[in-house]
């Protein structure tokens, strides 16, 4: 196995089970085009009903398989009640499969048992960081999650500091959570999640409360951490922020609907709105373009779009 | 809505840093002085010691480097309540048994010495208790304390209560206070569009205040229950399996002056208890 340098200070794993982590201690960045080969997370034929008093159950989730590769960034897209944020509850071992597998580091979900090292591998941030917070100081609320795991305390402080320092709260490390602007407040949800030391970051909407440069400084945080290493599983109903990740898949009524690279799902437009949802404004403005005649393809970003036009050759 | 504005501003239970030598107290010295303190409140007799005590407490969280007045506003909501204590008490108190001075006499309306004594030393030991615990709360982090708490709770938890779960109890229903006063606030407004409540109900309308407190209540409620299962999601998600096994980030470590804390306490306690045997005014 290819071993790497790696960039942080988390891939201390003093205090958990060492042979569950050894298999892809710093499966940070690099590392991931040699040791391909392994998917960390496996989910096989997933069903999850939401079990309802005196009424049939609800399903929310209906034979969805996926892999997730260490490193990888991947953008779970659909409308509201489509399954997304129970698929990321079942990944993280919260809620227990209705009927079928899911498993991560090879470890079963349905084990009560690996727990422990399940959560500490797959770190999920629920949406609203107001509800989350146990601690009033920062640096406590970041570290509740790594006391949990026993680490000792030398590298708990390491892992503290490094998380601040990777979400840029290293100035609010006194502060109280409740007083935090709404951006810092998804920040420091994130960190307390970093400091468990997880190999896959999930993020369940952080961005939906978000004004637009708290988010784009928030995306631009992610994609930070995914280029130091980390696999990165982003939930959102903003089509742009899928752009620049390496997969999406599209959820509709509990169903995986659409699966590929951003560009594969754009470019089934009539299936997208189908289902209710939008290309990013720089799809729609191809869109516009194509059906006016002008064969432009599919670009993703500004710079594509431009190069586009530039190519075209107009009669 | 001004009346729901000041829920958010509640300063008993919220954690202010100032980094005094208060605040770098150990946690465990600083509840069981607490206790202490208030013990003494409760026992002392008479205007001299309770002034006194009032005025130590004082010390102490001018000492602390926090504002009396931001501690003292947690007062503000109950004011109604304490006002028509004091005017009760005072009326319907009646003469006393140490045959106590009588100033005014009026029908079986009496108002004696004892009476205004007793009414004088209340208010004292109310404002007394309350400063004794913001300085506890606005001095100690919350895991502080739930590891002070924890501490004291060790021989319950040998006799199988759950004692760290307890402890972190509080420290969350402590940090939910100002969130929940924020929400009641929502709650209220959000009702005063709809105009539920027809213009500024004074806080002296008990009947309109209680109708329009039951209003805020219930979906205070249910909105809390789906915080509370939010936080347990956000807690397992972060390995939370209760308290075995924990480390911590900030260890208590007992000093030197939390000794010299801890016997001061200990003194202040004791002269209270002897002096209740001395006939001081």
């Amino acid at each position: 196995m290819v071993y790497f340098p790696s960039l942080g200070s988390y891939n201390d794993r003093d205090g958990i089970n060492v042979e569950a982590f050894i298999s892809l201690a710093p499966c940070r960045r690099e590392t991931v085009f040699f040791t391909m080969a392994e998917p960390f997370i496996k989910v096989e034929n997933l069903f999850y009903s939401y079990e309802v008093p005196s009424m049939e159950p609800i399903p929310a989730l209906v034979d969805i398989s996926l892999r997730i590769m260490p490193g990888e960034f991947l953008a779970i897209v659909g409308h509201n009640g489509s399954g997304k944020s129970t698929l990321a509850k079942c990944i993280s071992g919260l809620l227990t499969p209705t009927q079928g597998q899911v498993s991560v580091l090879g470890l079963n979900t349905r084990q009560p048992a690996n727990q422990r090292q399940i959560r500490a591998a797959v770190g999920l941030v629920l949406q609203n960081p107001d509800n989350q917070f146990v601690a009033a100081v920062v640096e406590e609320e970041v570290a509740f999650g790594a006391e949990n795991l026993g680490i000792p305390q030398d590298s708990l402080r390491r892992r503290v500091d490094q998380a601040l320092l990777d979400t840029g709260l290293q100035q609010e490390r006194y502060a109280n959570p409740h007083n935090l602007s709404a951006g810092l407040k998804s920040r420091l949800a994130i960190a307390g999640i970093l400091a468990i030391a997880p190999q896959c970051l999930i993020l369940d909407e952080s961005t939906a409360l978000l004004d637009p440069l708290s988010r784009a400084s928030l995306l631009l945080m992610l994609h930070e951490l995914h280029r130091s290493g980390l696999a990165i599983v982003t939930i959102t109903h903003y089509m742009d922020e899928v752009i620049d990740t390496d997969r999406v898949i599209v959820l509709d009524a509990g169903k995986l609907v659409i699966e590929g690279s951003p560009r594969q799902v754009f470019q089934q437009e009539a299936r997208l709105r189908e289902i209710g949802l939008d290309l990013p404004p720089v799809g729609q403005i191809a869109r516009g373009l194509r059906t006016r005649g002008l064969d432009i393809g599919y670009p993703l970003t500004v710079e594509e779009l431009i190069q586009a036009h530039q190519e075209h050759k107009y009669d | 809505m001004a009346s729901l504005e000041g829920l958010r501003h509640v300063s008993i239970g919220q954690y202010l840093p100032t980094g005094s030598f208060v605040h770098r107290l150990d946690a465990r010295l600083k509840l069981a002085a607490c206790v202490a303190l208030l013990a003494a409140l409760l026992l002392a007799r008479g205007y001299l010691v309770n002034i006194a005590l009032l005025i130590a407490i004082i010390g102490l969280v001018t000492a602390a480097r926090l504002p009396l007045s931001y501690l003292l506003a947690s007062l503000k909501p109950a004011l109604p309540f304490i006002v028509i204590l004091t005017v009760m008490q005072l009326l319907f108190y009646g003469r006393g048994t140490g045959g106590s001075a009588v100033w005014v006499e009026w029908g079986s309306l009496v108002i004696s010495a004892e009476g205004v004594q007793l009414v004088v030393v209340s208010l004292i030991r109310f404002i007394g208790l309350l400063l004794c615990v913001s300085l506890l709360t606005n001095t100690t982090t919350s895991s502080a304390l739930t590891h002070g708490v924890e501490w004291w709770l060790r021989p319950l938890t040998a006799i199988g209560l759950p004692g760290h779960e307890l402890a972190l109890v509080l420290a969350i229903a402590l940090r939910f206070l100002p969130i929940l006063g924020e929400e009641l606030e929502a709650i209220g407004q959000a009702q005063a569009s709809r105009t539920i409540t027809t213009g500024t109900v004074s806080r002296w309308h008990f009947m309109a205040g209680a109708r329009r407190i039951a209003n805020l209540i219930v979906p205070l409620f249910v909105s809390t229950l789906r915080r509370a299962d939010e936080l347990a999601l956000a807690m397992q998600a972060r390995c939370y399996q209760g308290g075995k096994g924990r480390t911590q980030l900030n260890p208590s470590n007992w000093r030197t002056a939390d000794t010299f804390a801890a016997l001061v306490a200990v003194a202040v306690l004791a002269v209270v208890i002897i002096l209740r045997h001395f006939p001081i005014p």
